[in-house]
């Protein structure tokens, strides 16, 4: 069952329908994650610039602190966003923009310092003299995340792993630090377990983390994966329940036409396959199977036909031979009776013989097993011997036989043209009337031998013409009993004529005779 | 008994009346259609075994013109077409049996025997009249037991009169029935194989209707 077309194109179906659900969900689903992630890392990107710009202007406070005040009245303990930002001062450093409407305000970050050559300040030193309070995530990002005791947290080292600062303080154990930032990349990002942290290259060599945990989003994108899992299946299944719907409506003209041909045999070969409402490609299919089966019927019912007429034909003389004996045998007779009886029984086999030895040439010339010899052949001459032979049933009927014999040479199978001629004359002679004429010629036209043989009997009615050469047609059904003919004396001759490329024809004229028409190639086209 | 052979193959219609006759029915024959339809339209025949293929009038075509005329005379068709739709039109055009070449021929004579026994109104092919019985199928006579020995002649008589016992069989009837268009008899014939019949089965058993014919009246003893 399962190596049936329906199930295997259900299978492929239900295969391909899997590939596409599942790396639709997949794709969705990967699509979904990184813009969250994406979004969280710009939140916390905003953020981790937010230290790198109290980074960046530690030093530059130094410098500027002891001879001025500072440019900025606000206490440092509130250090967003940075006091120092001035805008003659800066130039984009960093294409990416700052985070999403709830990060840090947009802002400028300062030129790279070009520190002067050998002086590197000495930022961990500096952040923990100076101001601690500036170290501090912005409040509208912690006020966002605090929830839950989730903390977001920070911490700030120097590329070698040294703490400078981290919030909370056990942050600086627990987190280890990102080294791909610094090596490859400005910034990075990297989830650890439920934590998603950014790294970011600080002034000064100096590597700035901020992480929070994504707990939320992850329980999120569980929920996503779950629900796309679910749909997927509800979207699979209803597939495979379409495609099996779709499948069998195609497979189902095929079934029943499987059906339908397998409950033909020769018994109701005029059963037909039923081609209303189906498919152009199947009714094609149909059309020819329809059209094959017109071919079977055809020559089964020829092939019954014969066999009919054959049995039909041999019945007879059978009868006779079981009659005589039966008869001879029912009670002692005089010697004469059982020769009479013998006698019959003779004639009647050797009607038998004949009919079956005309049936094997015909069933030979069917399969092209006439295997006909190719020699010289006068047809004239064949035709001569043939008179002869006939001259006692010529005389017997009152007939008178002429030749009129020209050149006819072909190559074939003397034994086998001399049956053609021994068959058409002993017709011409048979079926004619008391004193008629019987006329043989042979001639040449081109590359053709042609003989015809042309009686004065009583004709052939039209109607009978067009099968004549038959096997088994008898003009008169009866009539051929009295002369021993079988119905198969023609269909022979055109198995012959035909074996040897030629053709056979016939005329007549009710009351006026009839003429046959042999043409034969002068070289044997076989 | 007189029956009627049409048939084209010489060698067939003479084993097949040889039979007959040997059975004592009085057998004709016809070689062709026209022969045959002239003989089975110009004589009462018990039966006609007809075969299809016939020069001259197709068999079927001698049946449709006898139950035209309203003709019972049985007729059993003897073809070689075999299939079912010839025996089926050979049956329906009027014919009472239909028999296949080849054939044994003692199957074609008991069906013959059926077909004149059933034609007769007889159903039992033995017939009991008095202390008389015959035997249709074996053509024996017993009378008490004991069998009495009958030339054809003599059995195809008393078959006859005692298939339509109690009716009149006239003198032409037993002509026409007893002998063929072959045989050469005499008239006075018939009153002699009369006599020996009643030697043999008793000499009430015949009754004489003077110058009509005869006729074995069995009618007090038709508690078969």
């Amino acid at each position: 069952m399962f190596r049936s077309l329906q199930w295997r194109l259900q299978g492929w179906y239900a295969l391909i329908l899997l590939v596409v659900v599942t790396s639709f969900g997949a794709v969705f689903f990967t699509a979904a994650r990184k813009a969250r992630f994406d979004e969280i890392d710009a939140e916390l990107l905003s953020a981790a610039r937010v230290l790198e710009g109290v980074l960046r202007t530690v030093p530059q406070q130094r410098r500027l602190l002891p001879p001025g005040p500072p440019p900025d009245d606000r206490p440092p303990g509130e250090a967003s966003p940075p006091p120092f930002a001035r805008p003659n001062e800066f130039e984009p450093r960093n294409a990416q923009p700052p985070g999403g409407p709830d990060g840090p305000p947009p802002r400028r970050l300062p030129p790279r310092p070009n520190d002067p050559p050998g002086r590197r300040p000495l930022l961990d030193r500096q952040t923990r003299i100076l101001a601690p309070d500036i170290f501090s995530l912005p409040n509208s990002f912690r006020d966002r995340y605090q929830e839950d005791g989730d903390e977001p947290y920070f911490v700030v080292r120097t590329s070698a792993g040294e703490l400078i600062r981290a919030n909370p303080r056990d942050a600086a154990t627990s987190v280890p630090i990102d080294h791909t930032v610094g090596r490859w990349y400005e910034s990075h990002s990297r989830n650890r377990g439920d934590l998603r942290e950014v790294s970011l290259l600080g002034p000064s060599d100096t590597n700035i983390l901020v992480g929070r945990s994504i707990r939320h989003e992850l329980d999120g994108l569980h929920r996503l994966a779950w629900q796309l899992a679910l749909t997927g299946l509800g979207v699979f299944s209803a597939g495979l329940l379409g495609g099996w719907w779709l499948s069998s409506r195609a497979v189902r003209p095929v079934v029943v036409m499987s059906q339908t041909i397998s409950e033909i045999n020769a018994s109701n070969l005029s059963r037909r396959l039923n081609l209303a409402g189906v498919d152009t490609e199947l009714s094609q299919l149909g059309l020819l199977v329809n059209q094959m089966l017109d071919r079977l019927e055809n020559s089964f019912d020829q092939q019954a036909r014969f066999t009919a007429d054959a049995s039909h034909e041999l019945r007879t003389p059978l009868a006779i031979i079981l009659s005589q004996v039966e008869l001879a045998l029912a009670r002692t007779r005089e010697p004469q009776a059982y020769r009479d009886a013998l006698e019959a029984c003779g004639r009647a086999a050797g009607r038998m013989k004949s009919l079956v030895e005309n049936l094997l040439t015909l069933a030979r010339a069917d399969s092209d097993k006439l295997e006909l010899r190719k020699d010289p052949v006068d047809l004239a001459k064949i035709a001569s011997e043939n008179i002869l032979m006939l001259e006692p049933l010529a005389k017997e009927r009152d007939v008178n036989v002429r030749i009129d014999a020209g050149p006819a040479r072909v190559v074939g199978d003397a034994g086998r043209l001399s049956q053609v001629i021994m068959n058409l004359l002993s017709n011409a002679i048979q079926y004619n009337k008391p004193g008629g004429q019987v006329l043989i010629t042979t001639a040449t036209d081109q590359d053709q031998a042609i003989l015809t043989v042309s009686d004065t009997g009583a004709g052939i009615p039209e109607a009978d013409l067009p099968r004549l050469f038959s096997r088994f047609h008898r003009v008169d059904s009866a009539r051929s009993r009295t002369t021993g003919g079988s119905g198969l004396g023609l269909a022979i001759c055109r198995s012959i004529v035909e074996g040897h490329g030629g053709t056979i024809s016939v005329t007549s004229s009710l009351d006026q005779g009839t003429e046959f028409v042999v043409r034969l190639p002068m070289v044997a086209s076989v | 008994m007189r029956v009627l052979v049409v048939e084209d193959e010489p060698d067939l219609l003479s084993a097949l009346v040889q039979t007959l006759q040997e059975e004592g029915y009085a057998a004709d024959q016809a070689a062709d259609g026209h022969e045959g339809l002239f003989k089975a339209e110009s004589s009462d025949y018990e039966a006609i075994i007809l075969d299809l293929m016939l020069p001259g009038i197709d068999g079927l075509e001698i049946l449709r013109r006898l139950r035209q005329q309203r003709r019972k005379t049985p007729v059993l068709i003897l073809t070689a077409r075999d299939s079912v739709n010839d025996r089926v039109t050979g049956l329906d055009t009027g014919a009472d049996d239909y028999l296949i070449k080849p054939f044994a021929l003692s199957e074609l004579l008991a069906r013959l025997r059926a077909l004149i026994r059933r034609n007769a109104g007889q159903v039992d092919p033995l017939i009991q009249i008095s202390d008389v019985v015959i035997n249709t199928t074996t053509h024996t006579v017993c009378r008490n037991g004991t069998e009495v020995p009958l030339t054809a002649r003599e059995y195809a008589l008393l078959e006859l009169l005692t298939l339509y016992r109690g009716k009149l069989i006239t003198r032409s009837m037993i002509y026409e029935q007893l002998f063929g268009d072959d045989d050469d008899t005499l008239s006075n014939v018939v009153e002699v194989h009369v006599s020996h019949l009643r030697k043999k089965l008793g000499k009430d058993f015949i009754q004489t209707r003077r110058g009509q014919g005869y006729q074995v009246d069995g009618s007090e003893t038709d508690d078969v």
